[in-house]
């Protein structure tokens, strides 16, 4: 086994950008990216000459994005890579980031994340491996399979899977860089069903946008003048693949479950001190899933427990408090960032009306086709 | 039937068939060998989906089965519906046509269906049941 991140130097989180999520536009992806690029340098109060290693997560923008889009702020000539790993993308760029600094290859490192909508160009299909339903087995499809077999399993009516809507679109309504920022009831969202018990507004929105981060030593920290009392610390990252599974079981959850229970080890926290989660909330049901992997509450209890807030901002744990993927939206390759961004606000404090009360320790979790799973756990100043 | 590849070194049963190679264990597939199959199993999970991206016709429905044999398929059940389909209960994979054309011809597909595969012997509170249980309040 190699080492955890909590065992090399310290790797703390100084600045964060966001452009806002949206609809498809004419906006260019460099200026998206630039928008998220200049919010964290001007979050962290340094210029980009104080950067030496930049990593960029796109899914679709394609060959070449990070030069391309970096070099409007000025050519320092630093190492630059580009990180395409499904819909966790951003946060494995945020990883690798994270392990320059932490491993001592760089002092000062930056993950951006940006796309703009389009078909992905998919590697699954071109392995020639025909499965029996081909393209009428989407997401929507898979995950209502998981639906129905959760519901039936706790004997739950589908409306439980409809207020993780109500509550992410509610968060999301009150943030700013939110793709979807209405207020929903549970009329609106159990309209219009698309496959199985799962309706529209319980699957996230897909358009473009773009998340930074900027990571740092505490050599540089102190180097760079930033204030210290801002800095979050990333106190693990882990990351795995799939592995088979039985019968009944679902992979998406065994992996978040490995994954998770490996990060918070790394970081010694338990389940029970996450104060704030940003999950990847693709789908009602993975939320719900995914917080019984992650170890919150016992198999079966995330819906009823939802119903009593205790999810909610101001509950027992937030979670989604950016509004998630349901309602902040997915733009594929910035989602992961946006996470970081959301749990790094709350962990400082600073997320406003979305603040959920004496947050101290947060997690970011994030899976992709394949499966992949990434994670991070984090902790205030 | 199904054909499954059967791995000669960790015992490992997988569909779909492909050539690269063992996922459980890694081994060659010179060292696996064709199975068949029978389609037959329990129900695990269904969606009948309503919109359709790619132009399927809809409705139309999935089902998720544990095969007796060991792997676990997806397939479209022969009803559009999926009627009679109840988790836990007995199915079969028939050939019958997908609801899809080639030039004049339909295509054939695995589809899985009730008929002929007994007793459902499902949980008897099932979709109408559970689902009738009522809204959990807003």
């Amino acid at each position: 086994m190699g080492a955890t991140l909590a065992e090399l130097r310290p790797v703390r989180v100084v600045g964060v950008g966001l452009h806002p999520y949206q609809r498809s536009s004419e906006t260019t992806y460099v200026d998206l990216g630039l928008t998220a690029v200049r919010g964290a340098l001007d979050d962290a109060g340094v210029a980009f000459d104080a950067v030496e290693s930049a990593f960029t997560a796109t899914v679709n923008v394609g060959f070449a994005a990070g030069r391309t889009m970096l070099r409007y702020l000025g050519a320092t000539g630093i190492a630059m890579a580009q990180c395409e790993n499904a819909s966790a993308s951003g946060s494995t760029a945020f990883r690798l980031a994270c392990l320059e600094v932490a491993t001592g290859v760089c002092d000062v490192a930056l993950a951006v994340g940006v796309d703009k909508l389009a078909l992905p160009n998919m590697a699954p299909s071109k392995a020639g491996v025909r499965d029996l339903l081909g393209s009428r087995l989407l997401p929507f499809t898979h995950f209502a399979l998981l639906a129905d077999a959760y519901l039936h399993r706790w004997d739950l009516p589908p409306e439980v899977l409809a207020h993780v809507a109500v509550k992410n679109h509610r968060n999301g309504a009150a943030n700013p860089f939110a793709q979807r920022q209405k207020v929903r009831t549970l009329d609106d969202v159990m309209a219009e069903p698309i496959a199985g018990v799962l309706t529209r507004l319980q699957g996230c929105p897909i358009g473009e946008g773009a998340a930074a981060a900027i990571v740092a030593s505490d050599d540089a920290i102190e180097r760079l003048g930033i204030d210290a009392s801002r800095a979050v610390t990333v106190a693990s990252s882990v990351a795995r693949s799939e592995q088979l599974v039985g019968p009944g079981q679902n992979w998406d959850t065994e992996l978040t479950r490995a994954t998770v229970g490996a990060a918070l080890d790394a970081a010694s926290v338990g389940p029970d001190e996450l104060d704030v989660i940003e999950v990847h909330d693709a789908f009602t049901i993975e939320e719900l899933l995914y917080l019984e992997a992650i170890g919150v509450c016992p198999p079966g209890e995330a819906g009823p427990l939802l119903l009593d807030g205790a999810w909610d901002i101001g509950g027992r744990c937030a979670v989604s408090p950016s509004g998630g993927l349901l309602a902040m939206g997915h733009p594929l390759g910035p989602t992961g960032l946006g996470q970081v961004a959301e749990v790094t606000r709350q962990l400082r404090g600073e997320a406003g009306v979305r603040q959920q009360p004496g947050a101290r320790v947060g997690l970011a979790h994030m899976v992709g086709v394949g499966a992949v799973c990434v994670v991070h756990v984090l902790t205030a100043p | 039937m199904l054909r499954c590849r059967r791995c000669g070194r960790c015992g490992a049963l997988a569909f779909p068939p492909q050539h690269y190679g063992c996922e459980a264990c890694g081994a060659l597939d010179a060292e696996r060998a064709e199975e068949l199959v029978a389609p037959v199993g329990s129900v695990l999970a269904r969606a009948t989906v309503q919109r359709d991206v790619f132009g399927h016709a809809v409705p139309y429905t999935v089902v998720e089965v544990a095969l007796d044999a060991g792997p676990v398929i997806r397939a479209l059940a022969a009803d559009e519906r999926g009627a009679g389909l109840v988790i836990g209960g007995r199915v079969g994979g028939v050939l019958a046509p997908n609801g899809e054309r080639r030039g004049d011809d339909d295509v054939l597909a695995l589809v899985v269906t009730v008929e002929g595969f007994g007793d459902p012997g499902g949980d008897p509170n099932d979709r109408a049941a559970v689902h009738g249980a009522g809204g959990s309040g807003s």
